[in-house]
């Protein structure tokens, strides 16, 4: 299974990456290897198996409604590339009304 | 003659102490940005999130009483976007299986409105956009919050139904302690689907309208879609589709004409998050814990005597409901005397100024004593309105009563002497009587007066017919 030109733009879109010419090509040519080998599972006769989303078994993983402390605020502000006024400051989202 | 076609998409903020997947605090109302963050609601990477119990719990509820098909392994799934007010990169929301499918909600007139899905999801930051400026402004303590979204089908016809709909949904969310559901406080929010059609043909193309936050919006945002998709094709033009937004302001959609590509959220299971298995025995304790729905507690005030109007307004308002449930049970006389009080006076008083029945001081209990009051006779009716405000402010009407002398003259002699000496002081008037009786009005208003306003109004009437009939 050969990713197309196309599909491969789509994708580096969809993940915001930036590759050169080079760096797209071997991965164009790694994914098209796993899409392969998932072709020759595909042609597995699988009716009988059971769907297998995770590979562990452990179901029912819950907390208690619990409030507990939160970072301080500096902290959690300590990780922003931009800050102001306590928010973390990104680039403008909406075009101005 | 064109139908409209509408479906509804509700999030509603769901009532936990914590956030979906982590220890935050879920409500931020009021609070610093970024002050109820972790390393799971920001996205760190290395953090694991673990599923709130409680919010599974109440959105089985919700589902339950949405009468929805509850599977039996329910899961998370990633949604990807990139957005900055979802720090991870993707939504932790559920795709395959939701905690509920295929339920209906019955409109008054009897009509069921499909409900396709409910899922839980956790909420985005909020975004600040100051005017002018190159850059948006994100508080992140809203994300990681827990949400419910729920998805009709396509089943209203009118702007009025769809929001005959949402204040039901309302209703049942605070009645179930699943939510606030307060729209004001944007623990409600409603996107709308409309497209019209001829009746009976294929469905025609249809506009999505964001940005609704209240009831009343939704109303005008589909009148005004409807009318404006009418127009279109009745001059031969056809609807575009696409996603509007609504300018609360000119009352108005507006094309939002967003570059958007089809989306691709790239849905997986979350592997951070094992399925949850709900085992009949979970579902049996939901059920257990469901108080009394909305259209249950109509019927039962039907049954208390109530006209279904008052019925209606109390069933569906939660706060209303527990405050006429608790004055039913302390109150002997007619529960509809109860209901006119509730919707009229105290309604009135309370809007006028602008205090919410829960944040007043006036309890059930008091409200009942005033109107045993006037059902024993001690106070007349007018009276009884005039010490309301007190009585809301939290004063007990048996004592106000008491020091303020306003009770109510029943000792028939002591009226008597009053009609007397009214009499006597008016003779003029009493001789106008005799050629109109409606005259008799005016001693009526005098005798009041001089008792100051305690003698009983039919004692008085009777006595003075009595004595010059
Ligand atoms: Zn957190």
């Amino acid at each position: 299974m050969e990713l197309s030109d196309l599909e491969m733009a789509h994708l580096k879109r969809l993940a915001r990456l930036e590759l050169s010419r080079e760096e797209t090509a071997a991965l164009q040519k790694d994914l098209s290897d796993i899409l392969g080998y998932f072709d020759q599972l595909r042609g597995l006769d699988t009716g009988g198996v059971e769907e297998l989303v995770r590979p562990i078994t452990t179901v029912d993983v819950f907390r208690e409604d619990v409030i507990r402390l939160s970072l301080p605020h500096e902290k959690a502000m300590s990780l922003a590339v931009e800050a102001q006024e306590g928010f973390f400051r990104v680039p403008r989202t909406v075009e101005e009304a | 003659m064109f139908e409209a076609v509408i479906g509804l998409e509700i999030h509603l903020a769901l009532r936990t102490g914590s956030k979906m997947f982590c220890g935050c605090a879920a409500e931020s109302l009021g609070l610093l940005p970024n002050v109820n963050t972790c390393p799971v609601c920001l996205g760190l990477p290395g953090s694991l999130p673990v599923v709130n119990r409680e919010a599974i719990e109440k959105a089985l509820r919700f589902s339950l009483a949405l009468n929805c098909q509850v599977p039996e392994v329910t899961q998370f799934h990633r949604k990807h976007y990139y957005y900055p007010d979802a720090p991870k990169n993707y939504q932790i929301s559920q795709f395959d299986r939701p905690v509920g499918e295929h339920g209906f909600v019955e409109l008054e007139a009897g009509r069921r409105i499909g409900v396709t899905r409910c899922h839980v999801e956790e909420d985005a930051g909020r975004s600040v956009h100051p005017p002018y400026a190159p850059y948006s402004l994100v508080d992140l303590n809203r994300a990681g919050a827990p949400l419910i979204e729920m998805v009709t089908e396509p089943d209203l016809r009118t702007p009025e139904e769809a929001r005959e709909f949402l204040v039901k949904i309302r209703a049942i969310a605070q009645a179930l302690d699943v939510s606030d559901a307060s729209p004001e406080a944007g623990k409600m929010r409603a996107d709308v689907n409309v497209s019209i059609r001829l009746p009976g043909e294929a469905l025609g193309t249809k506009v999505e309208v964001k940005n609704l936050n209240s009831f009343k919006s939704v109303q005008n945002a589909l009148a005004f879609e409807i009318k404006r998709q009418t127009d279109l094709l009745e001059s031969g033009r056809s609807v575009l589709q696409e996603t509007r937004g609504w300018n609360e302001g000119g009352q108005r959609t507006y094309s939002m004409r967003s570059k958007e590509e089809t989306a691709d959220y790239r849905y997986f299971p979350d592997p951070d998050l094992p399925p949850m298995r709900v085992a009949e025995k979970w579902l049996e304790t939901v059920r257990a814990a469901t108080p009394e729905l909305p259209d249950a507690k109509r019927e039962r005030y039907r049954e208390l005597g109530l006209r279904a109007f008052d019925a209606g307004l109390i069933a569906f308002d939660v706060e209303l409901a527990t405050f006429f449930d608790r004055a039913v049970r302390v109150y002997e006389g007619e529960a509809q005397l109860l209901a006119n009080w509730l919707n009229g006076d105290v309604a009135g008083h309370l809007n006028a100024n602008d205090l919410a029945l829960s944040r007043s001081k006036l309890s059930p209990e008091n409200l009942a004593s005033l109107l045993t009051l006037v059902d024993e006779g001690a106070i007349s009716g007018k009276t009884a309105k005039d010490v309301l405000p007190l009585v809301i402010d939290g004063g007990d009407p048996k004592t106000i009563v008491e020091e303020r002398g306003l009770k109510q003259i029943t000792d028939l002699g002591a009226i008597e002497a009053l009609v007397d000496a009214v009499i006597a002081a008016n003779p003029a008037v009493v001789e106008r009587v005799k050629e109109n009786p409606k005259v008799i009005n005016v001693l009526l208003g005098q005798v009041m007066k001089e008792s100051r306003g305690k003698a009983k109004p039919d004692a008085v009437r009777e006595l003075l017919n009595e004595k010059l009939g």
